[in-house]
């Protein structure tokens, strides 16, 4: 199967947090690239998670279970995942299928990093 | 007294008891001989496009027709008896049903010279019809032959699991129809749709799992058990939902989900109530017009528990249509990435509506226009369910 090439820049900040930037389209044949990235940085210890969403113009529904997937990991971590500057594709996604519910969404990085800490609570119980 | 009518019927029963689905053309033309004519059976392909001759003992074999432009696709498609004539002679296109669910149609011919068939001998070859369409499919689980000779080329391993777990395509009673359809049919990723109707609750389910692949159909069929197994317990809307999450959550460790609409019609009330789990909001056509689309009941798909799940209420009026569909339909694009859309779905609705087809026929046109938007190829699974509240839709999917 061929792979979509999907690039992936982690980054940190003083405030301990860690900064993900995936770059393409993220769907059943990237899912795994970006999901083992955070996975990886879970186990290492990353424990809050912004994913700037800024560089992915189309998301399925495979791209969603990798939040989801992420959302349950860190929260199960005492962490939490925040979603970044989604385009206006992959945020109607996410408002369809009510995820935005489950994993806030800011519209920058720089909002994700200055937000209160209750607003990252989980939906799914 | 005995007549020809009761001998010809009580003949099918006979022969159709032992027999083999292969063997089902030649024993419904010896039963039918009785009456004087010829039969040859005709079924749908999976993808409704071709109706196709089922290979008999002694005949030659048809090539397909088409069910666009030849009078036994205007039967099987208007569900009608259509009478074809040249000269003198003259052939009958009966719908073929399993109730209302299109199987193809019977082409009855007589094996003498004789004046065509009036309407209440038409009447009596159509319940005939509808008969040997019920034993057709009674068979088809015992062979293959049945199910080879409704298929154009070969179906998925996905397709092949999900085809198996659906209710027939089209379903009525006295207040209301559903009917739906699937596409691309031979490679079905991870949609589905059920429905079960009991007493006056008329419950339906549209489905959309994570993916196109097997794993997609395995999720969607773990979805559809899980849901029949809470309903068949007395479960409602929310119970369903939370008992897909369990199912998924204990099997699956990859967060896959299905986004989904669960929802229930109370036919001597016209109350609907529904649950979306992130599925995209169901349209309600009324006098012909969507007048808008069903936004409540949210949750987040099913396969990721919610604890906040209100169920949305909306109070249908006699004649509504209530329309479902997955994204495959409304993002199916062109080879320049414009999408299908709200929009084009909206009007192809409300057209069909104005034309008063029938609800199976309106879905199949529907589903065509969505298969011509991306070029004949679909890349995602688009599923269409449509309901009917309305003793009007009932008649029209009778001959």
């Amino acid at each position: 199967m061929s792979r979509t090439p999907l690039d992936v820049t982690v980054t940190g900040d003083a405030d301990g947090h860690t900064i993900v930037a995936p770059d393409g389209v993220l769907d059943f044949s990237s899912r795994h690239i970006l999901q083992d990235r955070l996975t990886a940085l879970l186990d290492e210890g990353h424990r809050y998670l912004i994913l700037d969403l800024s560089g992915v113009p189309l998301c399925d529904s495979s791209g969603l279970s990798v939040f989801i997937q992420t959302h349950r990991r860190a929260h199960e971590r005492g962490g939490w995942v925040r979603l970044a500057g989604a385009r206006p594709i992959v945020r109607r996604v996410l408002e369809i299928t009510n995820l935005d519910r489950m994993v806030a969404m800011y519209d920058t990085v720089s909002d994700a990093r200055t937000a209160d800490p209750a607003a990252s609570g989980p939906a799914e119980r | 007294m005995t007549d020809a009518w009761f001998e010809a019927t009580a003949d099918l029963l006979y022969r159709t008891q032992q027999t083999r689905g292969d063997q089902l053309p030649v024993a419904v033309t010896a039963a039918m001989r009785r009456l004087g004519v010829r039969t040859t059976l005709f079924l749908v392909d999976q993808e409704q496009q071709m109706l196709r001759m089922l290979p008999q003992a002694g005949a030659a074999m048809v090539d397909p027709m088409p069910v666009e432009g030849t009078l036994a696709g205007r039967a099987f498609s208007v569900v009608e008896t259509v009478i074809g004539r040249d000269g003198a002679d003259w052939r009958l296109w009966v719908p073929l049903l399993d109730g209302t669910d299109r199987l193809g149609v019977m082409e009855i011919r007589p094996l003498e010279p004789a004046p065509p068939p009036h309407p209440e001998q038409c009447g009596r070859y159509e319940l005939l019809a509808n008969l040997i369409g019920h034993l057709t499919v009674i068979h088809l689980p015992h062979g293959d032959m049945l199910v080879q000779a409704r298929r154009s080329r070969p179906m998925s391993v996905t397709s092949e699991l999900l085809w198996r777990l659906l209710p027939p395509l089209t379903f009525t009673c006295q207040e209301m129809v559903i009917s739906a359809v699937l596409e691309p049919c031979y490679e079905v990723g991870g949609d589905a749709f059920d429905y079960a109707v009991d007493g006056s609750l008329a419950r339906m389910a549209i489905l959309d799992a994570t993916g196109h692949d097997l794993s997609a159909g395995v999720t969607c069929s773990v979805g559809l058990a899980a849901i029949r197994a809470t309903r068949r317990d007395g479960g409602g809307l929310c119970a369903m939902g939370r008992a897909v999450d369990a199912a998924i959550a204990s099997q699956f460790a990859d967060a896959r989900f299905a986004t989904a609409v669960l929802a229930e019609l109370d036919l001597a009330s016209g109350r609907l109530r529904y649950v979306n789990a992130g599925h995209p909001p169901p349209l309600l056509i009324r006098d012909g017009k969507v007048v808008r689309t069903l936004d409540g009941g949210r949750r987040l798909p099913l396969g990721v528990a919610d604890a906040g799940v209100d169920v949305a209420e909306e109070l249908l009026q006699p004649g509504d249509r209530l329309l479902m569909y997955t994204d495959g339909v409304t993002e199916a694009h062109d080879s320049a990435g414009n999408v299908f859309g709200l929009d084009r779905l909206t009007d192809h609705a409300e057209r069909n509506a104005a034309a008063g087809l029938p609800a199976p026929e309106s879905l199949r046109r529907l589903s065509n226009a969505v298969r011509r938007h991306q070029y004949g190829e679909l890349h995602d699974d688009a599923t269409l369910l449509l309901m009917e509240w309305s003793s009007a839709a009932v008649e029209r999917t009778l001959p």
